[in-house]
């Protein structure tokens, strides 16, 4: 089996110094870098070599990104993160929809990257084999899992470290994954007393979590605030 | 104190008890002269006055029919057969003896009566010698007569006439009586309405009686219509007449008819008291009808004297026969009743004296003394009411001039009483004086009344009361009027004073329209002619607008109709209810059709609004019209301005998508490069490097990280501005605010600064997308820590009022803000010049571009050193 370590990561984009430069943030992570620059490259790379995890930028000559993802996803299973400057939702949803895995927005910030691939990674990697033992009392939902036996939350696979009430409000979010709550509401399930004005306390926890599940908490993946009314965990 | 209310209440009331005092004594003094009166009406001499007018009358009697015939010997000097008759009549007057000699007992009385030649007298004395102050005297038509003489007197017609044929009328006391010069022998006769016999012959000599014709003719007619007195005999004895054919038996007939049903005239009128006679050698030719002119005598009321103005006159009535005679009167003379004359004679010429006699005239002289005495008790009875007269007068004119003066707000001010309708008073001030006066109409009977029951001063007193009364009432009336006047308001508080104003005020009004549509009317003609002199605008205009074009079409046919409807109304309408009638169903048909044809316009008038309200909302399909509708034209023009608002909108569109492309290619440019050196910087701050070289990357790192940060906001920003990708949804103001300050709790910690919420709403839904709230309030509050004063607090409210939802996030600034609120939200404006703050001037400009993309309202408020962002939205 692959190591995480060993892993291969193709890095595709029309701008050499960005793919460049991403290859050296990579490699000093010890990841083996291999480089395509648009999507006809890519695919052929992909046909050549076995490569792990997709980095592919939309914009690109000759076959751009969505179509080279679409062409990777007839022969490939592997994570593909998109790297775009595109950073409107509606891109960002075409983009998950076609096949990504995960979408980065240029400038991106280097760590994140770094998080995000690492991430994704492990997801493909290791919880790949986790998927045959399906446990009933695990509730996972894309990258995240919570395991109530263990009262324990994985972020690909990695647990993670949530106070008791962090944990309950995790675990009724995904319980009704891609359903709203009001603060009152998280406040009255979790807390088990009538709320008033309890919208800072839940809003404060619901940050904390956010900044312990999420690699950007700016953009969070999983824990989502629906401003104005409440908060939910999306079904991915 | 002649200013104080008080006063002018007693003045009122002393008035009104002099009135009382005055009134009392009036009637104490009428009661007593009347007393005297009473005395004076008791004594012989004052009844003596019948019997000397009625002496009188038999003097004039007796002066027209007989002495005036006599000559200086006292001889008659008519015919025999005149002296006759007259002696006759005379003895059944009374007023001759058995022996045909004038008999009049004078009583009491001296008297003389004379005509021309004739004179008469039961005494010696001349007329100058009975000529004295209790003597009536006849001279010249006049009677002079005592005071107290012709009390009963009624001083009846007496009059008379004669005829150039020979008959002489007179008429005393409603009764006539006729002599005649010639033999009446034979003769035919009739008796007139008053009684007279009236003799006349056939051949000429005298006129053919009116009745005498209308007899005969009325025999065949029988025509019911008549006002005669024989005619209306004859009419009731219809039978008798109708049987015989002789017109002497008709007229004996006729008068013996009469004679049995007519028993007033019958028996005023004996048949042997009037002897008939026509003498043969005074006929002549003509025949006259003699119409009785009665002089109209003038009887003067007043008691002393009686003019009696008749002039001598001669009149000729022509009477002419109404139908022509009948077969019967073929026997009929042919007589010319016109060329017969009536002379009216004057009483002018009689002179009768009258003088009381030496027995009764010391009587007389009572009566007159005890006269004069009354009056003069009466007379002083009034002098001594002259000073209350005098004080209630003073006292009244100080009540009305003084009246309504108010010591407190010296000036003159209406109270209560003056404030209730005028004519309450003035009604009540008549109503009083015409009581009073129908009251004293009958105070005779009243004092009868009373004084039979109770002594004299009780009726005093009630007199008085009354008269007081109804001053007070009058006194009050006129102070309310005086009053009103004084403080102008009795226009006001009278109904008529209202009415007139109202009137007035419409009057005004409508002279002040008049007036200026006049103007108007006047500047629009000129205005309208410089128009229609200078490009024939108006035409033109009249021939564009079908409005008006319709309307002045619509408004001629209806007039031409009107009028032709007018026309068929009179033709066919004789009668006022038809014609209504006719006029009103036309009316009503012409109204129904004009109304219709109105309808077709103000149903175009609607579509046309129905049309400007469809281009205001958006939709800019245009619509037709047919040709002919009046607002065709008005139609195409909308639907040109609705297609060029629809090309300019898709321009607009367009326009703004292209920048959003642009932008969006910008950002993407600028965001490739910036991400390898973002990326560069990353790997460079890993390498071993010396310090110095280390201290640049890092500024470097920093820069690019805000220059990250500057592009994202700018891209933002743009959309915003073109309001695409805005996704609204409903959500509560309240709970976003909360969720911010959650999510922004531990930057506010960290800046050191406190944040004071105060959120007056339980909730406050407002239709916005909740991510670009986010920033706002995200954008807001950032602003609000960053740039305020260290140690300072920031406030922040939420209100929910009227339909609006208003987050104001205020803040005191750390440096002198010298920017106007318009120009901080202006982009890359910053309120520090200094820029020694992080930040690119773009978040309150963002924060206003996502509030207005979300519907709201965003501004900036400067007071001093306290900075506040408002935010306002609609609430639903």
């Amino acid at each position: 089996m692959n190591n995480i370590e060993n892993s291969v990561i193709l890095v595709v984009d029309d701008d050499h110094d960005i793919v460049n430069a991403i290859s050296a943030l990579l490699e000093r992570e010890g990841y083996s870098i291999r480089k395509a620059y648009n999507g006809l490259e890519a695919v052929d790379a992909l046909m050549r070599e076995d490569i792990q995890l997709i980095l592919i930028d939309i914009m690109m000559p000759k076959m751009d990104g969505l179509s080279a993802m679409m062409k990777i996803r007839t022969m490939k299973n592997i994570p593909i993160i998109v790297l775009s400057a595109k950073s409107e939702d509606s891109d960002k949803i075409l983009g998950l929809s076609m096949g990504a895995d995960d979408y980065i927005t240029k400038p991106y910030n280097p760590m994140e990257l770094v998080a995000r691939v690492q991430s994704n990674l492990r997801r493909y990697l290791s919880l790949g084999a986790a998927d045959s033992v399906k446990k009933s009392s695990v509730l996972r939902i894309g990258g995240l899992s919570l395991d109530r036996d263990e009262k324990q939350i994985y972020i690909d696979g990695e647990p993670v470290k949530l106070t008791a009430t962090e944990y309950k409000i995790t675990e009724l979010l995904m319980e009704n994954a891609g359903r709203v709550f009001s603060a009152e509401e998280i406040y009255s399930r979790v807390w088990n007393e009538d709320s008033y004005s309890v919208e800072n306390t839940v809003m404060v926890h619901i940050r904390h979590i956010r900044e312990k599940i999420e690699i950007n908490p700016a953009e969070p993946r999983y824990l989502k605030v629906v401003w104005g009314i409440g908060y939910k965990i999306s079904r991915e | 104190m002649l200013r104080s209310k008080a006063t002018r209440i007693i003045a009122g009331a002393i008035a009104c008890g002099m009135v009382f005092v005055c009134g009392a004594k009036l009637a104490n003094t009428c009661i007593e002269s009347e007393k005297l009166y009473d005395e004076i009406e008791g004594l012989s001499a004052y009844n003596k006055g019948s019997e000397m007018g009625e002496l009188h009358h038999k003097l004039l009697m007796a002066g027209y029919m007989y002495v005036n015939h006599l000559d200086e010997n006292g001889n008659y000097k008519g015919t025999e057969y005149a002296e006759k008759q007259t002696v006759e009549i005379l003895k059944k007057l009374g007023l001759m003896n058995a022996m045909g000699e004038l008999d009049i007992d004078g009583g009491d009385f001296e008297y003389r009566v004379s005509y021309g030649d004739g004179e008469f007298s039961n005494t010696d004395k001349s007329h100058d010698e009975l000529s004295s102050k209790y003597s009536m005297f006849h001279r010249d038509g006049c009677l002079i007569y005592n005071k107290y003489a012709p009390n009963n007197y009624i001083y009846d017609m007496v009059n008379w006439f004669t005829t150039d044929y020979g008959m002489t009328y007179y008429y005393i006391n409603g009764m006539g009586y006729a002599i005649f010069d010639f033999d009446t022998e034979g003769c035919d006769s009739y008796v007139d309405e008053l009684g007279a016999t009236i003799y006349y012959k056939l051949d000429g000599t005298t006129p053919i009686p009116y009745d005498y014709v209308d007899l005969s003719q009325y025999m065949v007619t029988e025509d019911e219509q008549t006002h005669s007195y024989d005619e209306n005999d004859i009419e009731n004895y219809e039978d008798t007449i109708v049987e015989v054919t002789d017109i002497a038996e008709t007229e004996h007939a006729a008068i013996s008819a009469e004679d049995a049903e007519s028993p007033t005239v019958g028996n005023d009128i004996p048949d042997n008291a009037v002897s008939v006679t026509v003498t043969a050698e005074e006929s002549g030719d003509e025949t006259s009808a003699v119409v009785e002119e009665v002089a109209e005598t003038v009887t003067n009321a007043d008691n002393e004297i009686v003019t009696e103005n008749t002039e001598r006159e001669t009149v000729t009535e022509i009477v002419e026969p109404e139908t022509e005679p009948q077969t019967e009167m073929a026997t009929l003379p042919n007589v010319d009743n016109e060329s017969f004359t009536k002379t009216q004679m004057s009483e002018a010429d009689i002179m009768i004296t009258i003088c009381p006699g030496d027995s009764i005239i010391s009587d007389f002289e009572k009566a007159d003394q005890l006269e004069q005495e009354a009056d003069e008790y009466v007379a002083r009875g009034l002098v001594d009411l002259i000073p209350y007269g005098v004080i209630a007068v003073v006292l009244s004119l100080y009540v009305i001039i003084a009246g309504g003066y108010s010591k407190k707000e010296k000036k003159f001010v209406p109270t209560a009483a003056d404030r209730v309708f005028a004519e309450l008073y003035i009604g009540a001030g008549i109503a009083a004086a015409i009581g009073g006066i129908y009251w004293f109409d009958s105070i005779e009977y009243l004092a009868e009344f009373f004084n039979k029951y109770y002594p004299t001063y009780v009726f005093c007193i009630l007199v008085g009361a009354v008269v007081a009364a109804v001053f007070g009432i009058i006194l009050l009336a006129l102070n309310t009027l005086v009053i009103r006047l004084k403080c102008r308001t009795l226009l006001k508080t009278s109904i008529t004073g209202r009415i007139l104003m109202l009137l007035w005020g419409m009057a005004k009004k409508l002279w002040k329209v008049l007036k200026k549509s006049a103007v108007k009317t006047y500047k629009n003609l000129s205005a309208v002619k410089a128009d229609f002199l200078k490009n024939m605008a108006t035409r033109e205009m009249l021939k564009n607008d079908k409005f008006t074009r319709n309307f002045l079409f619509r408004t001629g046919i209806f007039a031409v109709l009107m009028i032709i409807c007018s026309f068929i109304c009179c033709l066919i309408a004789n009668d006022k209810g038809i014609m209504f009638i006719s006029g009103l169903i036309f009316g009503i048909v012409l109204l129904a059709g004009f109304e219709y044809l109105s309808l077709g316009d103000f149903k175009a008038l609607k579509r046309m609004n129905e049309h400007i309200s469809a281009v205001k909302s958006g939709d800019y399909t245009p619509r037709k019209e047919e040709v002919g509708s009046p607002i065709y034209a008005a139609t195409e023009r909308i639907n040109e301005i609705s297609t060029s608002i629809q090309q300019t909108v898709e321009k607009q569109v367009k326009s703004e998508r292209m920048k959003i492309e642009l932008v969006t290619n910008v950002s993407h440019d600028l965001k490739t490069p910036l991400t390898s050196i973002i990326s560069y910087i990353d790997l460079l701050s890993d390498e071993e490097l010396p310090p110095a070289a280390r201290d640049y990357v890092t500024i470097i790192e920093e820069k690019s990280q805000r220059l990250k940060t500057m592009v994202a906001d700018l891209f933002d920003l743009a959309k915003a501005t073109s309001r695409t990708d805005v996704q609204t949804e409903e959500i509560d103001a309240v709970v976003l605010t909360r969720q911010v300050l959650g999510d922004l709790a531990d930057k506010i910690e960290l800046s050191g600064r406190t944040l004071k919420s105060d959120i007056q709403a339980e909730s406050a839904h407002i239709n916005a997308d909740g991510k670009k709230m986010y920033r706002v309030f995200q954008n807001v509050i950032d602003n609000a820590l960053k740039y305020s004063m260290e140690g300072t607090r920031v406030y922040l409210t939420l209100k929910n009022e009227n339909g609006i939802c208003s987050i104001i996030v205020k803040n005191i600034a750390s440096y002198e803000m010298t920017f106007s609120p318009d120009e901080i939200t202006e982009r890359f404006t910053r309120g520090d010049e200094a820029r020694s703050t992080e930040g690119n001037g773009l978040g309150l400009s963002i924060a206003k571009s996502f509030t207005e993309a979300c519907g709201g309202s965003f501004r900036v408020d400067i007071d001093g050193d306290v900075f506040a962002a408002i935010i306002e939205m609609p609430v639903i």
